[in-house]
């Protein structure tokens, strides 16, 4: 009894990592991103999440973030700030490194505040993950 | 009075409604909460114009208040300095020092943290400390005239309250005191050294709501019915400004509060249900040993963790400190894991749930394998195989939650700098720790089983000792990640077996185990379990953060360099736009823009080289400002850029390999709000590659300070290498002639590596490189080199880990020991304990003063140092300046071109700064001085030391904020010795890498005293262990002595000395009690068999007397031939037979009493016998038997039959003492002889009059029975050489508590 306990201590403990698709355009990626930020929800796209992303974000510093971390940071962040709309305006490729920018608008305390998105992908093995994206 | 009736109150005592009364009470909170949050609202929705109407009116009465203090307090510092002695020594003329006028100047400025001028009765600026500002001559001149006046006054980036104070003198009017306090800062330059909340964020915050100070001269304010407006005045009544708030927003305001309850009720929730959980808790502790108990206990603990988990408690409603996500947060167990607090929590919960399965897991008797025949071996084999590898996935899982802990996570764990952690670190350390006891509990516990599986002893131990090591290797080769590596895993092992037979040997002969002992060697087997998969990973993890390094070197970053730029472009024409809108279109005002849109911009938040300009419609420059290292790079490709109304960016690269550096630039057009081109804006930056193209500006100049390559405390340098010849680097330490090796070229020369990780040795340090290749082949490769910590840094960076363990270990020692005081009970200190205290003591007094001396020590050095470092670099560009006269791009008035001032500052290598007089006029970082950072006034102290004491060098503590730097200073002379300029070396650029320095410097004195504080803990206390252990094993056998076991010469502690000698005495006097105990024995014997003798005799002659009388009367009437004769024969046969009957029960009782029977001897097992003697009573209803027997108890060599015997008169008696319903427990123990049972009735109790008669033949207090079961019982106890007690008192009950010894030899013959 003790050790079927124990297993299942052991499938708490544990640590997983969820099934990837390779086959996700990196459209599909920044929609995404862009409808997650306007619902407020990081679950929309936090499959795309690589393994270290640089997040930045209103009134906090910039760091490397694992894709675990950047998952609740952004949580935390989007239950803050109540979005208000955001949209990709502007889609590049920097030689195999898309990327997009736009705008997003929340409030804060009533106040209805204005800031920039920015968000790149790279590939990592056989897919386009999320590496950087900024919020400010 | 009580509220209740006492028969309530005392029914809710008895039911232990305590519990029902809290979730009533909290039930009723809760929908009270609910009632107040909808009355709430609704109050909010139909009266919200009145509501928003006295908000704001209240808001801005408190903004205007606020203002209003600024002013008064400003006014009480003006006050207070004119009333200064020295000030007015000075200002009326008695004293011409203006050293001491300094110094009180100084003074109030660090007292308030403010600027101060002190004008004289002139109006000249005598005396000034903190910060400067624009001039005033006006205000001054009005102070001079006796009125005191206040006004604000504009910065190109800052807003300044100025109260100025006239000072009076004998009633004459001496001079002016003016204090200056920055309210305000345009820009929102701020980082975690810029603590600066202007007034607009702090009224902001603290009412809730958009907060707007306007000073610019606007009289209406802002003219959207959103806000409302007030006038600002001045102490003298004038009018300063206007203060304008947002109104409120209903649906932010029902946001607000709805959130607000949310939190509340979620608390409500928790606490509900955990105040529920209570009285079922309980209940189910009560039954713990049970395994349904225990299952039921830890379904209880994971539901209340879940339920925490699923409402976000605390982690939703906190969100800071520990419960930050940014410091760690890992997705594992659905949320178990989202912070460093919620691991803490989940941590606690394990332990307690592995408490909760200890005692149904323990192990209950020995299977012999050997005996349970071929299918019992084979069972026994496979039962542990399996038992094992669920052990070792168990570890995986630990080596899981390590490697999260570090990749997971922000916090440092390896950084030597750090010593004493943070909070959120020594959090994460402890869940990290528990996790590890809790590993080493279930290790033992599994090594327990295993031992009895596969048999006791040396063979069973070497059997375990192979499938550990078998099963090690194999999880190695199975698993793809096996997260640790296999010596880890086989000293993981070898740490479970040590600890379950240190165990094993520390139990025999011990009632329980020693709880300190097992405490320190759980704890430091945890971190022999925790240290070594942390260093681990903290090394895999710094590797990785080299290759996301190496990753961003490679990738090409165009695209967020452009979006710097067109973001850069977008400030600068909202803040161009918003300048041209308000209609105060001037070339002053437009000038100050491009700073205030470069601090609002990206470019300012990553610290990238920039240029912004504002330029008119012919290109001309309006306003420009630039910062940056790269800033000659920067200006020549602004002034090549094309004027462009499509705000294209262009970009172009200059240099090559690592050195190269790329410049982005673009424009865009201005227009006017008719819709007409007005002019230009521009923005270039310039990032490098060297700096992996990350902006390379100090911390503090940024509003977010991101992480450059330089933080890493682990620095890594970068080199470029073509054909395998170095060809640049960043890396002082590689020799110029350096190759790459064959191996790596040939390595990276294989296509499916284009990167690899190799270890080099350059001079005395040794490397991690990593190379990566930039094409397809090896041609031109870039190695970023890392370097291995010494062993001595490495140990300092983890000496936190065992510092955490220590430190909970105390508090947990300290709250257990307040929670014990409380209740009354009382710790008593021990011998052992005093000895131990006074040995630390002594040795930690002396050694924490000598660490803090070191320590100061070491700090003064390192500012020695600097200060001589700035000596000379101020000689150097003293001198230089000084020599400048003679070249002609020098005017007379100290000013240089712009490049004449950055090739000093090279040849230096150093940023400067010159004043003359008070002022600065030349400066190697003029942005530091237009962004209104830094003051470009001389700081007072400086000047007074330089100028009136004539000082030839000075430096002085200047800070930023929080930011504190050293500045040199030294005055430039002219030939005559005339003081021409001053000049100024501050370490703002290199302050980083002092503090740095300071802190390994530090973090490696506090690093060797900790580790020797460490040794000196440990081996204190094995020396105060060795010392008291004879003293305390006296200790234990005076209480054995005390109980009546006097064998105890074969147990004396070996001692020296004085202790020798008492053990020695101690010995002679056991056994000096042991022979007169043994002749009293005798003695009373003697008399207990004399008593019995003469009871004997009585109880015969008892009816010996009627047999002799009714014979005689037989006799008399046969010959009397009396006619009833057969009647008197009849009557008289019948008494002597029921007489001899009599003498015939006394008889047997006596038998069974000094019989010495033929005993049956063999091993018992004393808890089968208890049960079957408590299974004799347990029909009785009245009373409820509980039965507790440790398991693994040795087997005694006794009769069965007599100790059921036994066992049965003790029962008997408990059973009959308890009137009424009741409760007897038994409970079997080991003891130091052997076997302990304790029986306990909660019936009469025994007088304690009666208690020495207890074992007396014939004695009872029962009106049957003879009196002779305690006897027989103390008579086989006698016989097995064990003891008897008795503790009892009237209606409490009783208790007997038998100690049996199990070996033959102890017994008395």
């Amino acid at each position: 009894m003790g050790n079927l306990l124990a297993i299942i201590c052991g499938i708490l403990l544990a640590n997983g990592q969820p099934a990837l698709d390779p086959n996700v355009g990196e459209e599909k990626i920044f929609g995404d991103v862009e409808k997650g930020i306007a619902v407020g929800s990081v679950a929309q796209f936090s499959e795309h999440l690589g393994p270290q992303v640089y997040l930045q974000l209103p009134e906090s510093e910039g760091a490397h973030y694992s894709a675990n971390q950047a998952f609740y940071v952004l949580d935390l962040f989007l239950r803050r700030h109540k979005i208000a709309g955001v949209k990709f305006t502007t889609f590049g490729t920097s030689e195999s490194n898309p990327y997009a920018t736009g705008n997003v608008a929340y409030i804060v305390k009533g106040v209805r505040q204005n800031a920039q998105v920015y968000v790149a992908l790279a590939r990592r093995g056989d897919r386009w993950v999320i590496t950087h994206l900024s919020i400010y | 009075m009580p509220l209740l009736p006492r028969r309530i109150l005392t029914t809710f005592e008895q039911r232990r409604s305590r519990e029902l009364a809290i979730v009533f009470l909290v039930l009723g909170i809760l929908v009270l909460s609910q009632a107040v949050r909808l009355v709430w609202v609704a109050y909010l929705e139909r009266g919200w114009e009145n509501f928003q109407a006295e908000k704001a009116q209240a808001d801005i009465a408190i903004a205007v208040q606020e203002f209003g203090n600024l002013q008064r307090s400003a006014r009480r510092v003006a006050v207070d300095v004119g009333q200064q002695p020295d000030v007015l020594d000075y200002l009326r003329g008695r004293r011409n020092d203006r050293r001491a006028l300094f110094a009180a100047v100084a003074r109030a400025t660090d007292a308030h943290e403010c600027g101060v001028e002190v004008y004289d009765m002139d109006g000249e600026l005598a005396a000034w400390g903190g910060s400067s500002g624009p001039s005033i001559r006006r205000e001054v001149h009005i102070a001079l005239d006796g009125q005191m006046t206040s006004v604000v006054v504009r910065t190109p980036v800052a807003s300044q309250l100025l109260v100025a104070s006239p000072v009076r003198t004998d009633g004459k009017i001496t001079g002016v005191v003016v204090v200056r306090q920055t309210v305000e800062l345009d820009y929102p330059l701020s980082n975690r050294f810029m603590s600066f909340v202007g007034l607009n964020d702090r009224l902001g915050n603290q009412l809730g709501t958009t907060v707007e100070f306007n000073f610019l001269g606007d009289t209406t304010g802002r003219k959207d019915g959103r806000w409302l407006a007030a006038p600002l005045y001045g102490i003298d009544n004038s009018r300063l400004g206007i203060v304008s708030i947002l109104r409120p927003a209903r649906s932010a305001v029902i946001e607000h509060l709805e959130s607000g309850f949310a939190a509340f009720d979620t608390t409500l929730l928790v606490v509900l249900c955990l105040a529920g959980l209570l009285p079922i808790a309980r209940w189910l502790l009560q039954r713990r040993t049970q395994p349904a108990g225990a299952i039921g206990l830890i379904a209880a603990l994971w539901s209340v963790r879940y339920l925490m988990v699923w409402v976000g408690f605390p982690g939703r409603l906190i969100s800071q400190s520990i419960f930050d996500p940014s410091l760690f947060a890992s997705e594992f167990g659905g949320g178990l894991a989202r912070s460093a607090g919620d691991l803490f929590v989940t941590a606690v919960t394990l332990s307690l749930s592995l408490w909760c399965l200890a005692p149904v897991t323990r192990v209950r008797q020995r299977k012999d394998q050997r005996s349970s025949g071929i299918v019992g071996f084979l069972w026994h084999t496979v039962v542990a195989i399996v038992m094992t590898f669920f052990l070792f996935w168990l570890l995986r899982g630990l080596g899981a939650v390590v490697r999260s802990a570090l990749y997971d996570s922000t916090l440092g764990y390896g950084d030597p700098g750090i010593i004493v952690p943070s909070f959120a670190m020594s959090v994460m350390i402890l869940s990290l720790g528990m996790l590890c006891v809790g590993m080493l509990a279930v290790g033992v516990r599994t090594t327990e089983h295993l031992l009895a599986r596969l048999g006791s002893g040396r063979p069973g131990v070497i059997r375990v000792i192979i499938l550990y090591g078998t099963a090690a290797v194999l999880f190695g080769i199975l698993q793809d990640e096996p997260l640790m590596s296999t010596p880890y895993r086989l000293m993981c092992a070898t740490c479970f077996i040590a600890a379950t037979l240190f165990d094993r040997v520390s139990r025999p002969g011990a009632a329980r185990p020693r709880i300190g002992t097992t405490v320190t060697l759980y704890g430091a087997l945890s971190l022999f379990i925790l240290v070594p998969v942390l260093q681990r990973n903290i090394e895999e993890h710094a590797r990785s953060r080299v290759e996301a390094f190496a990753v961003e070197f490679l990738r090409p970053v165009d695209g967020w360099l452009k979006f710097v730029v067109e973001d850069g472009l977008r400030q600068l024409k909202d803040a161009s736009l918003s300048q041209t809108d308000a209609r105060t279109v001037s070339p002053t005002t437009l000038k100050d823009v491009p700073l205030g849109a470069w601090a609002k911009s990206t470019a300012c938040r990553e610290g990238y080289s920039a240029l912004f300009s504002v330029l008119d419609s012919v290109g001309g420059e309006v306003g420009e400002f630039t910062i940056g290292s790269q800033t000659s790079l920067v200006s020549p490709f602004a002034d090549a850029l094309p004027l462009d109304s499509t705000g294209m960016v262009r970009i172009k690269s200059i240099g090559d390999g690592i050195s190269a550096v790329r410049v982005y630039g673009g424009t865009t057009l201005l227009r006017d709000p008719s819709g007409h081109p007005s002019g230009y804006v521009r923005v270039v930056i310039a990032a490098g590659e060297q700096q992996l193209f990350r902006g390379d500006n100090p911390a503090v100049l940024r509003r977010s300070a991101g992480e450059p390559i330089e933080s890493f405390y682990r620095p890594i340098t970068l080199s470029e290498y073509r054909d395998g010849l170095l060809v640049r680097t960043t890396n002082t330490a590689v020799p110029y002639t350096h190759t790459l090796s064959d191996d790596i070229r040939a390595t990276l020369n294989r296509p499916e590596s284009p990167t690899v990780w190799s270890s080099e040795t350059i001079g005395e340090a040794t490397y991690e490189c990593y190379s990566i290749r930039r094409g397809s082949d090896s041609h031109d490769v870039i190695v970023l080199s890392m370097e291995r910590q010494p062993l001595l840094l490495t140990m300092v960076g983890l000496v936190k880990v065992p510092l955490v363990f220590i430190v909970a270990a105390l508090l947990g020692g300290g709250v257990l020991a307040v929670v014990a005081w409380t209740r009354g009970r009382r710790y008593l200190f021990t011998f052992r304990d005093r000895l131990l205290t006074a040995m630390l003591l002594t040795a930690f007094v002396p050694l924490g003063a000598l660490m803090f001396y070191s320590q100061y020590a070491v700090h003064h050095r390192v500012i020695e140092a600097l200060s001589r470092r700035l000596e000379e670099e101020t000689a150097s560009i003293a001198q230089e300046i000084a020599g400048i006269g003679e070249y002609a791009d020098v005017s007379s008035d100290l000013t240089l071109r712009p490049d004449r001032v950055e090739l000093i500052a090279s040849n230096a290598g150093t940023d400067f700064n010159v004043y003359v007089g008070n002022e600065l006029r030349i400066s190697s970082r003029p942005e530091l001085y237009a962004t209104g950072l830094l003051d470009s006034r001389l700081n007072g102290r400086a000047y007074a030391a330089v100028v009136l004491d004539g000082r030839r060098y000075h430096m002085e503590s200047e800070h930023v904020g929080l930011y504190q730097y050293e500045v040199g200073y030294r005055p430039v002379l002219d030939a005559a010795g005339g003081v021409i300029g001053i000049v100024g070396v501050p370490t703002l650029y290199r302050q980083d890498e002092v503090d740095r320095e300071l802190s390994e410097r530090n973090a490696v004195l506090i690093g060797i005293y900790a580790v020797v504080l460490l040794a000196i803990v440990i081996a204190t206390m094995i020396l105060a262990n060795r010392i008291a252990a004879p003293v305390q094993k006296l200790t234990a056998l005076t209480r054995d002595v005390a109980r009546g076991d006097l064998e105890i010469s074969s147990r004396l502690p070996k001692a020296e000395g004085e202790i020798g000698e008492l053990v020695q005495a101690f010995d002679a006097m056991a056994r000096d009690v042991r022979r007169s105990r043994d002749e009293l024995v005798q003695v009373e014997r003697e008399l207990a068999w004399r008593e019995m003798a003469r009871q004997i005799a009585h109880e015969i002659k008892n009816p010996l007397t009627p047999m002799k009388l009714s014979i005689q009367h037989l006799r008399q009437t046969y010959r009397d031939n009396a006619p009833d004769f057969h009647s008197i024969l009849d009557t008289v046969t019948r008494t002597v037979i029921e007489q001899i009957d009599t003498l015939s029960r006394i008889a047997s009782e006596f038998s069974s009493f000094a019989r010495m029977p033929r005993r049956r001897v063999e091993a018992c097992d004393v808890e089968s016998i208890v049960r079957e003697a408590v299974q004799l009573f347990r029909q009785d209803a009245r009373v409820e038997f509980h039965v507790d027997a440790e398991g693994d108890l040795p087997s005694l060599q006794a009769d069965r039959d007599e100790l059921r015997r036994v066992f049965i008169n003790i029962l008997r008696n408990g059973v009959q003492a308890t009137t009424g319903s009741g409760r007897i427990e038994v409970t079997v123990r080991r003891s130091a002889k052997g076997v302990c049972v304790a029986f306990r009735d909660y019936g009469s109790g025994i007088a304690d009059d009666i208690r020495p008669k207890l074992f007396q033949p014939n004695f009872s207090t029962k009106t049957d029975g003879m009196g002779l079961g305690l006897a027989i019982v103390k008579k086989t106890m006698d016989d097995l050489g064990a003891s008897i007690e008795i503790v009892s008192a009237v209606n409490r009950g009783t208790t007997v508590v038998l100690d049996i010894p199990i070996e033959e030899d102890a017994r008395a013959v």
